[in-house]
């Protein structure tokens, strides 16, 4: 078997393992003649996948749990008659078994053999299971006996009860009445408070050791075995079992009181009245990590009965700090009767209603669900493949589980609001509005925004803004409308929990279109949103978020239009963009926000090869400084700087510089990592490089502009298989993207596909970026077509001829491409003088490669500062 | 001397932004760190209970770095580089271990942290590292994938990041490496 070998056979075994068995036997089955040999290891392989798939040689961590792990089921244990299993925990097993002392029925557990003891553990474990069998509560397990077998394990002679715990409750029901929560609450504080004033603390406290009994009272199991159980372990802190329940000092292996039992008591709580877990998360790492740094989520934004004196209560409980949670269960006992007099915990039959009503009248009419049904599903599919390559997130309904990588608690869209009533000179504002709220709403702390192309482009295919809300994983979007009314204009804005489909808030506002109004409007809904998703982020963080660069309407208002302009990224939308910046600017000359657009309008101009970029980027530079003297915290023209260092400047640690200080600003502004990945491909970080634009897409996945990008890293870190799947999840998308096709087709040449390439360049338009302006040629120079490929070349020279600009690193590719070194060499001199954009990337440009040891080439890309 | 977190966090960042020096500073770290994970854990537990490498990868990774501000490419780096110690801490103790019972000489390294663990389950991972090493021949990227897997816990996600492939990719692969391993571990072999 040799390296090829192995990749034939993969190759087959891949495409057969996943076919339904009944037609993978069949295919199996013509092998056996045509190539028998293939057809063993197949059959081997596949063999070998279903017995993986099964058990994972063990050594995977996730281990089926035993009937009876013991085997002592219908045995005699000490003086017990051992029956069936009832459960098994992280610690012990369960068996009901039979007193044959004292003829009763007990519940009889043994710590599994993992927790055997050195002597002194176990002398500590039984002074510990003592003193616990000594309590003696209504609300507590009745425990008869502590003892060791015959063959030294130790058991805990229980009370049998006939019930359920609360875990199978939770699981078979989900959120519990308002009414019964308050009152296991009760008994398991209760509980709670005679185990603490004997100094014992509980450290396990989960639904899964809270039993229900027929008449409605609760008892709490297993007092006082988790203290054992942890010094059994090690001294680091282990923790095994789940860490759901586990409060941050736990977390943290810190020493722990009964205000520990207090802040489980509360994760309990909030399950039983929402259903969920208030930090969540795929693996133990992930709700440990959400457990020290996360605020978890109201109860009341999943279930609106719940008061806010009950929510208060709850929130109590889980204060990460235990100063600040209640002291000792009597004082949570008296406020929880407080709750109870009040009403039990839920809010007035008329507020509800009058919530539902508020709704009611904020809601925007839809378009027939029908239609939308079908629409989503049909996006669904065609975006599905665009994540193959970043990542595969968690459905919506779990957004928090991703918490490990997105400490963010809570993550959400901004829909552009919709125009209202036709008046199309009213876009620029309703698209401008949710573009702002975006970016005020993402300067606030834990707060994840999702960036405003991937929100913008799915509500641009019709889809309602729950189904939005879903395909980009966030928890909650914002949606409202605009409408313009001679001078006035008319606001509404709601907030929306995808999971539900419920609108958690809504508002709506009228103010002039003419005066500062307006600007209230902005800062009324970011405020209400923050407050509504935040309620313990600080006023001050608040006040930060909605400040504003221009307190004028009319600048703000050509600003808007700037930005829409801007966002068409073609050469006639870059110059309007400049000109409605501009008269921004005449307006109120100090308005940051404009000078940063009119840095990134340039700045684009050049990179896109609208025009040469030497004579271009000096400007840019100078509204990006200009921006920041006014005010240097503007995230766009810190960056609009790094772009210049790096494309311009040739000037590596400055662009780092830039990148650092605007990735400290706001890290989830994507374009941050759109243009560092170039950085890096320019030091020499290939990974990092595609690590970058990950993140880009990560932050963004809907922008085909990301995703585009990152077909363009990958190529030149010369991953061209990732790189076709990933155009080709593009393609899929948007067949016309811009630059795409070139991309497509220069992938294809590298893997040797001559006809793809080719066709791929059928009929597509001019792409003037610098990078792909030579790939017709190219492609027709290494496709046999030198004929066509000539002539492309003489196409270009003479448009630059015309006075047009055309980069002189499009014709080095094209020279290259032909196989003439010094015209390539004399090429890429002249792209030197006119700094062509992306210059530093020529020594990852396959196009290129045949030149590396050139010392002429060399010589180049030394005076650029790129290292062979 | 326990590192502190930011500490480790920067030689991630620099790791991944390329600075190879970070990856050789970290080792160490992350080395003290499972082994003390690995003596306290081990030495406490019986022959038959296995050794959940998984959950002391993970372990140390909060102990060291425990901010949740590290990205998914950094941590996926730092769970695969603890994977690679694991694997190497793991399976040098079982061979000494075993080279010692079989009689031929003493071992000079200490093998407490491998107290109660049967020559079974140690024969088993020195197993498991040799196969990993055969295929590793035929494909180094599969080897690693299975070592993420079975000496780190390393999720899909995790190793597609550590890889720098689609997660598609690392799915597929990791499929046919495992169904790969099922055979080998048999002592068969692919013609």
């Amino acid at each position: 078997m040799n390296a090829q070998r192995w990749q034939e056979i993969q190759a087959s075994f891949d495409a057969l393992v996943e076919l339904d068995p009944a037609v993978r036997a069949g295919r199996l089955a013509t092998l056996a003649d045509s190539d028998p040999e293939l057809h063993r290891a197949l059959e081997s392989l596949l063999r070998g996948d279903a017995e993986a798939s099964a058990h994972d040689f063990g050594f995977a961590p996730d281990s089926i749990p035993q009937a009876d792990p013991l085997g002592i089921a219908g045995r005699t244990v000490a003086h017990f008659n051992v029956r069936e299993v009832l459960g098994a925990g992280g610690m012990g097993v369960v068996y009901r078994a039979d007193d044959t002392r004292l003829g009763r029925a007990v519940a009889l557990k043994f710590l599994l053999p993992h927790y055997n003891l050195d002597a002194s553990a176990k002398a500590r474990f039984l002074r510990e299971a003592h003193a616990a069998a000594a309590l003696d509560h209504p609300n507590l397990c009745t425990v008869h006996e502590v003892g060791t077998t015959e063959t030294g394990w130790l058991f805990l002679a229980m009370a049998l009860y006939e019930g359920e715990t609360l875990r199978a409750r939770l699981t078979r029901d989900g959120a519990m009445p308002v009414a019964a929560t308050l009152e296991i609450t009760r008994q398991i504080a209760e509980g709670l408070q005679a185990a603490h004033a004997t100094g014992i603390v509980h450290r396990d406290l989960k639904p899964g050791n809270v039993m229900l009994l027929p008449d409605s009272s609760v008892r709490i199991l297993d007092f006082g075995l988790a203290k054992a159980r942890d010094q059994s372990m090690s001294e680091t802190g282990a923790h095994f079992g789940t860490v759901s329940y586990m409060s941050p000092e736990q977390v943290r292996g810190e020493k722990v009181d009964g205000r520990a039992d207090l802040w489980s008591l509360g994760v309990v709580l909030y399950e039983m009245l929402t259903g969920r877990k208030p930090f969540a998360g795929d693996e133990e790492v992930a709700v440990a990590l959400a457990i020290l740094h996360d605020a978890p989520m109201l109860p009341s934004m999943h279930r609106d009965q719940i008061s806010a004196q009950l929510e208060g209560l709850v929130l109590r409980l889980l204060q990460k700090d235990p100063v600040k949670r209640y002291a000792n269960p009597e004082d949570l006992l008296r406020d929880l009767a407080r709750i109870r007099t009040l009403g039990n915990g839920t809010v007035g039959r008329l507020l509800t209603r009058w919530r539902r009503i508020r709704r009611a009248v904020a809601r925007p009419p839809r378009p027939a669900t029908k239609r939308l049904l079908f629409g989503a599903g049909s996006v669904a599919v065609l975006l599905a493949g665009y994540f193959v390559v970043h990542s595969v997130r968690p459905p919506a309904g779990r957004a928090a589980a991703i918490s490990a990588d997105l400490p963010a608690a809570v993550s959400i869209a901004v829909l552009p609001f919709t125009n209202v009533g036709g008046d199309s000179s009213n876009l620029p504002f309703s698209d401008g509005f949710a573009d702002e709220l975006t970016t005020a709403l993402s300067k606030v702390e834990r707060l994840s925004v999702m960036s405003r192309t991937s929100s913008f482009s799915l509500r641009r295919k019709g889809l309602d803004s729950r189904d939005i809300g879903s395909q980009l994983h966030v928890q909650y979007v914002v949606d409202g409308t605009v409408r313009r009314v001679g001078d006035r204009r008319r606001i509404t804005a709601s907030l929306i929990d995808v999971n539900t489909g419920k609108e958690v808030w809504a508002d709506h506002f009228e103010r002039s279109a003419l005066t500062r109004d307006v600007f209230t409007v902005q800062d009324s809904v970011t405020r209400s949103i923050v407050r509504r998703l935040l309620p313990h982020a600080s006023p001050v963080t608040v006040a930060s978020s909605v400040a504003r660069p221009t307190e004028n309407p009319e600048a703000h208002d050509l600003y808007l239009q700037g930005r829409y302009f801007f966002e068409r990224r073609d050469s006639v939308g870059m110059r309007k963009a400049q000109e409605y910046f501009r008269r921004a600017i005449r307006i109120d000359s100090t308005y940051a926000l404009a000078y940063a657009g009119l840095a990134d309008a340039y700045a684009l101009q050049a990179n896109f090869g609208f025009s040469f970029p030497n004579s271009i980027f000096p400007i840019a530079r100078k509204y990006a400084t200009l921006a920041l003297a006014h005010d240097s915290s503007i995230v766009e023209a810190h960056v609009s700087l790094a772009f210049i260092a790096l494309f311009h400047d040739w000037d590596w640690p400055a662009a780092a510089r830039e990148f650092e200080t605007a990735s400290r600003l706001n890290e989830r502004y994507a374009p941050i990592h759109l243009y560092r990945a170039w950085y890096f491909m320019a030091t020499d970080s290939n990974d990092a490089a595609i690590g970058e634009l990950r993140r880009a897409v990560d932050l963004d996945p809907f922008s085909g502009l990301n995703n585009t990008r990152l077909v363009t890293i990958l190529f030149y870190t010369h991953h061209f298989s990732e790189a076709l799947t990933q155009a080709r999840n593009v393609y899929e998308r948007d067949p016309n993207f811009v630059g795409l096709r070139q991309e497509m087709a220069r992938v294809y040449v590298q893997l040797g596909r001559c006809k793809d390439a080719l066709a791929m360049l059928e009929g597509s338009a001019d792409q003037p970026l610098s990078l792909l302006l030579g790939v017709r040629g190219y492609t027709y120079a290494k496709c046999g077509r030198t004929e066509d490929a000539r002539a492309e070349l003489n196409r270009l020279l003479n448009r630059a001829r015309g006075g047009e600009y055309v980069s002189h690193y499009a014709l080095a590719v094209i020279q290259a491409g032909l196989g003439d070194d010094d015209q390539t060499i004399a090429e890429l001199e002249k792209a030197y003088v006119e700094r062509a954009p992306p210059l530093f990337v020529m020594k990852l440009e396959p196009a290129f490669a045949s030149l590396r040891a050139d010392p002429r080439f060399v010589a180049i890309a030394r005076r650029i500062g790129v290292v062979m | 001397m326990a590192p502190d977190a930011s500490e480790v966090t920067g030689l991630l960042q620099r790791w991944s932004a390329g600075d190879a020096s970070a990856r050789d500073r970290l080792i160490p770290l992350v080395y003290d760190r499972l082994r003390q994970l690995a003596h306290g854990r081990l030495g406490k537990a019986p022959a038959e209970s296995s050794l959940n490498t998984t959950a002391l990868v993970h372990e140390a990774y909060i102990r060291l770095v425990g901010a949740p501000r590290v990205d998914l490419p950094n941590r996926a780096h730092f769970l695969a580089l603890a994977s690679e110690i694991m694997r190497n801490l793991l399976v040098d103790r079982a061979r000494a271990r075993l080279t010692e019972k079989r009689g031929a000489g003493v071992s000079p390294l200490t093998l407490d942290e491998l107290a109660g663990f049967s020559d079974e389950n140690l024969e088993r991972y020195t197993e498991l590292d040799d196969a990993i090493k055969r295929l590793a021949e035929l494909s180094p990227r599969q080897g690693r994938l299975l070592q993420y897997r079975y000496f780190g816990g390393l999720s899909l996600e995790e190793s597609a990041a550590a890889e720098g492939v689609s997660l598609a990719t690392a799915k597929r692969e990791l499929r046919s490496a495992r169904a790969w391993l099922a055979v080998d571990l048999k002592g068969d072999t692919l013609q």
